[in-house]
């Protein structure tokens, strides 16, 4: 790419990043929405918005599932993480791929899952109800939706602390085990100290994922009237009859000036991390730790947690899914249905939705990736002030939760006129997804850019060809297969995506999604346990496309 | 007519001064080893060259275009060079085949296909691999791949080609066969060449013209023997051979000679020092330490403390009585016990 090029896609990113953010604060400005008449500029929306209790108890039970969240997720992760990549724990190779599942499945999913086995009359709780006489639980609590969502977010450690745990050297281990430590000492003044940084860097991430919880809260902790920040914001469309956009947008403008520090310091921490870790070197082909009776124990707590945040959950919402009836001294084999299926077809905005999400996902998420590598390049090995500007655009996207991001770009179709006529066009919702993703996406892409070696690209210029022709012929035939491998889990991302367009939601836009959403809120259970199986479905056709994938990489 | 000049080349990394003003010139048809320890800005300068580096200041020139002139502001990218870099990993593209590697350069130059075929084809038999065309880089071996990179680099005819570290990732013995096949393909193509490499040995293997550096600068040039056996300087003495070394005090100084005193033991010396300091270094080739027993004028007196079969000859550690180690070399093995080693004066320079 030469250098004009390069250029106009840095100022185009710039500009499509920073304009829903702009408009967002130009409304949190105004008295009314900024297409009506006679609107002026004042701060009475923030007065209001911080004058008012509910928008408190929202941020204070934010802060608190945040936090639980973490103090859940990590320990477990890591501990998750060093058994399943340093010991001999059996079946580690079939329980791995189920470990990342709440990763790839839709938390809006999986909390109708919750609802169905663990709700008052959900599978289990009738099971343990008919054990212990009560159900010895409370779903609708703001601990259990703590222990949910932490739990669910147990993947996210373990991705970073078992990659960071690949790049140990066994040795480290060794040395330990031979000056008499056993597994469990090994691994809690060994191992896990010696990928702090990624721990660290994990539960910075989590935290930050606990703020932008909208699908677990809104299922969870709404019933109970408990707001938090995510659901307060949605909930603010609906309690005041006309739009009352400033208010959205300040509350919009807390949660990006919460995020964008901690998306800062996870910048930061993950730059230390990935120092720390090269410092090693490359580990050859680490021998795992023997736990001997440990294993036992270990597999235990490990399935324990499969079953409660991804078995259950799923099987429970599929069954549902084919049954009409459900509830006390109802045989469910019984009442074996295809039913909720046919009332989804009978519906032509829920079909069109099922095609949308596929249509999203496939040709959306192709051209997401395409627009992805194409910003990539123009940054590739390019030591300048514009690469740099660039490396920071692109993180703000990451401090907008998928549901701001919706309404900012569903608010800039509004205001800019030429983008109008595309407001209630799958343009609009394929401009959201991509931006929410963005900065996922770009890592993916830049990830397999750096793997190839500059002087592959410095050949291919020596010999003649140009930066266009070079990135033509070289770089791109070489980052095909990490390319085709980053839309996979685009394609898979955009399935189970359900908050980016609650807002964009139009006749044309539907996708599951935020039909999910819809009409949770108008309590078709029916339609949204068969919807949500439909989604599990593709989710996990798209897993499985990735398996192959991966093996056909692998066999070369 | 290719002479390649570069004049004052400044390359800097951040605050780093990695060239600090290096000028040089590449007769046509000329073998030159760039010759330095790791960061002494030898492959910087070759880069630079190359156009994968932008120097800060400086003129490069190639017979009589300009390929970089910091004042004009000339700097051609480095497409339009024109010139064969051989990478130290071969930077062989991993999805194209042999033939197709060596074929992209034509290709770039949209010759028609006809011409390319055989223009490939007569390349590779040079280097000896017609018969692997089809294959992928990853099918070969270290040194069919190094030879697949010289290919690719020869198949446009550039008037210039540079080599980076072309020998290091082969193992011992394909190096030896590798560095006489180097140097015949250049000599027969009448390319001039420039290499960079860490190995003073390779350096007088394969170059007409060495050129030294050291952090940033050239410290001395000229052909493998006079680097070898005339060094300007203690640093350029100490890189290009085996030697011993000893640390001491100059006592006298005669004609174009000094005296050095290690300990008890006094030696006469070629005088490189610049006559200011007392303090001296002295430093002998291992294999110009005589091992007998006579005595005499630059004579020491030394135990047998440890011996190493090299193959064909050994090498011997003495201690002198002052506790100063000597090496030397012999073509048959030694008896432990107390030797008189003579250090020929001309060969002795003190620094």
């Amino acid at each position: 790419m030469d250098r004009k090029l390069r250029i106009g896609v840095v100022v185009g990113t710039t500009l499509a990043v920073l304009a829903p953010l702009l408009l967002v604060v130009w409304q949190s400005l105004l008295t009314g929405p900024f297409f009506a008449r006679g609107v002026t500029l004042s701060g009475r929306a923030f007065l209001f918005v911080f004058s008012d209790g509910d928008f408190w108890s929202a941020l204070a039970n934010s802060s608190l599932v945040a936090a639980g969240m973490t103090l859940i997720a990590t320990p477990v992760g890591a501990m998750l993480a060093f058994l399943l990549t340093r010991t001999d724990l059996p079946g580690r190779r079939w329980i791995e791929p189920l470990i990342l599942a709440p990763m790839f499945i839709s938390s809006l999913v999986l909390a109708f899952g919750f609802v169905v086995a663990f709700g008052p009359v959900g599978v289990v709780s009738l099971w343990a109800r008919d054990l212990f006489g009560v159900v010895p639980w409370n779903l609708y609590s703001m601990p259990s939706l703590i222990l949910i969502a932490g739990l669910t977010h147990v993947p996210h450690v373990y991705l970073y602390a078992s990659s960071a745990l690949r790049n140990l050297g066994s040795d480290v281990e060794e040395a330990a085990r031979s000056t008499g430590a056993g597994p469990l000492r090994v691994a809690l003044t060994i191992s896990l100290p010696m990928i702090r940084p990624s721990l660290l860097y994990a539960s910075v991430l989590v935290f930050f994922l606990g703020f932008e919880l909208f699908g677990l809260p809104l299922v969870l902790a709404d019933p109970q009237g408990r707001l938090v920040l995510a659901t307060y914001l949605y909930k603010l469309t609906n309690i005041l009859g006309v739009p009352s956009y400033q208010l959205m947008a300040v509350v919009v403008l807390v949660i990006v000036a919460i995020a964008l520090p901690l998306v800062f310091l996870q910048r930061k921490l993950l730059a230390a991390a990935d120092r720390y870790v090269s410092v090693k070197g490359k580990a050859t082909n680490p021998k795992p730790i023997s736990i001997g009776a440990w294993r036992w124990p270990a597999v235990a707590f490990i399935c324990a947690w499969l079953l409660f945040t991804v078995i259950c959950p799923v099987l429970a919402l599929v069954l549902r899914a084919f049954v009409s009836s459900w509830g006390e001294g109802v045989n469910p084999l019984a009442m074996l249905t295809l039913d909720n299926f046919r009332q989804v077809a009978a519906y032509p905005s829920l079909v069109r939705g099922v095609v949308n999400t596929l249509l999203i996902a496939s040709v959306g998420g192709a051209a997401a990736v395409c627009l992805y590598a194409l910003i990539s390049l123009a940054a590739h090995r390019w030591r300048s002030g514009w690469a740099t500007l660039l490396d920071y655009v692109v993180l703000l996207p990451r401090a907008m939760p998928g549901i701001i991001a919706g309404l900012a770009v569903f608010w800039v179709f509004l205001f800019f006129p030429p983008l109008q006529p595309f407001r209630a066009t799958l343009l609009s919702l394929w401009a959201a997804y991509t931006l929410v993703w963005m900065a996922y996406g770009m890592r993916l892409v830049s990830a397999s850019l750096l793997q190839i070696g500059p002087e592959l690209e410095e050949a291919g210029r020596v010999t003649g060809g140009g930066p266009a022709r070079v990135s033509f012929d070289i770089t791109l035939p070489l980052v095909k297969a990490g390319l085709v491998g980053a839309w996979l889990l685009i394609f898979v991302t955009f399935l189970r995506e359900y908050s980016t367009g609650v807002y964009l939601l139009s006749p044309g836009t539907e996708v599951i999604g935020s039909l999910l959403v819809s009409q949770w809120a108008t309590g078709a259970v029916d339609i949204v346990v068969a919807l949500s199986t439909i989604n599990i479905a593709m989710v996990l056709g798209g897993l499985f496309l990735i398996a192959l994938f991966q093996r056909k990489a692998r066999n070369g | 007519m290719a002479e390649l000049v570069a004049q004052d080349i400044h390359v800097r990394y951040g605050k780093n001064d990695v060239l600090k003003g290096v000028s040089a010139r590449f007769g046509d048809g000329e073998i030159v080893a760039l010759l330095g320890r790791s960061g002494s800005g030898k492959s910087t300068l070759l880069r630079a060259i190359a156009g994968l580096e932008t120097p800060v200041s400086g003129r490069i020139t190639v017979a009589d275009r300009v390929l970089f002139d910091s004042e004009a502001k000339v700097n051609l990218p480095p497409e339009a060079r024109e010139l064969g870099l051989v990478f130290q990993s071969y930077a062989l593209w991993p999805h194209k085949t042999v033939a197709a590697n060596v074929a992209y350069p034509l290709k770039l130059r949209k010759r028609p296909a006809a011409e390319i075929d055989q223009a490939v084809s007569e390349v590779l038999a040079g280097v000896g691999l017609e018969a692997y065309a089809a294959r992928y880089p990853s099918e070969l071996s270290g040194g069919q791949q190094q030879r697949v990179a010289l290919a690719r680099a020869l198949v446009y005819s550039p008037p210039l080609i540079l080599l980076d570290e072309p020998l290091s990732n082969l193992d011992a013995k394909l190096r030896e066969e590798a560095r006489l096949f180097i140097r015949e393909v250049i000599k027969t193509r009448k390319l001039t060449a420039v290499f960079v490499t860490h190995d003073q040995v390779e350096a007088m293997a394969i170059a007409d013209r060495i050129m030294l550096l050291d952090q940033g600068r050239i410290v001395q040039q000229g052909a493998p023997e006079a680097l070898y056996s005339q060094p300007e300087s203690l640093f350029v003495a100490d890189f290009m051979g085996v030697n011993n070394r000893v640390e001491g005090k100059i006592v006298a100084r005669g004609e174009g000679l000094v005296q050095i005193a290690v300990g008890d033991q006094r030696l006469w010396g070629v005088d490189k020092t610049d006559g200011r300091s007392d303090a001296g270094t002295g430093l002998v080739r291992v294999e110009q330490v005589g091992v007998g027993e006579g005595q005499g004028d630059n004579h020491i007196q030394a135990a047998l403390e440890t011996s190493l079969y090299l193959g064909g000859r050994w090498e011997h550690v003495f201690r002198a009585p002052g506790g100063a180690r000597v090496r030397a070399e012999t073509q048959r093995p030694l008896a432990p016990a107390a030797y008189a080693l003579h250090v020929p004066r001309e060969h002795l320079w003190v620094f």
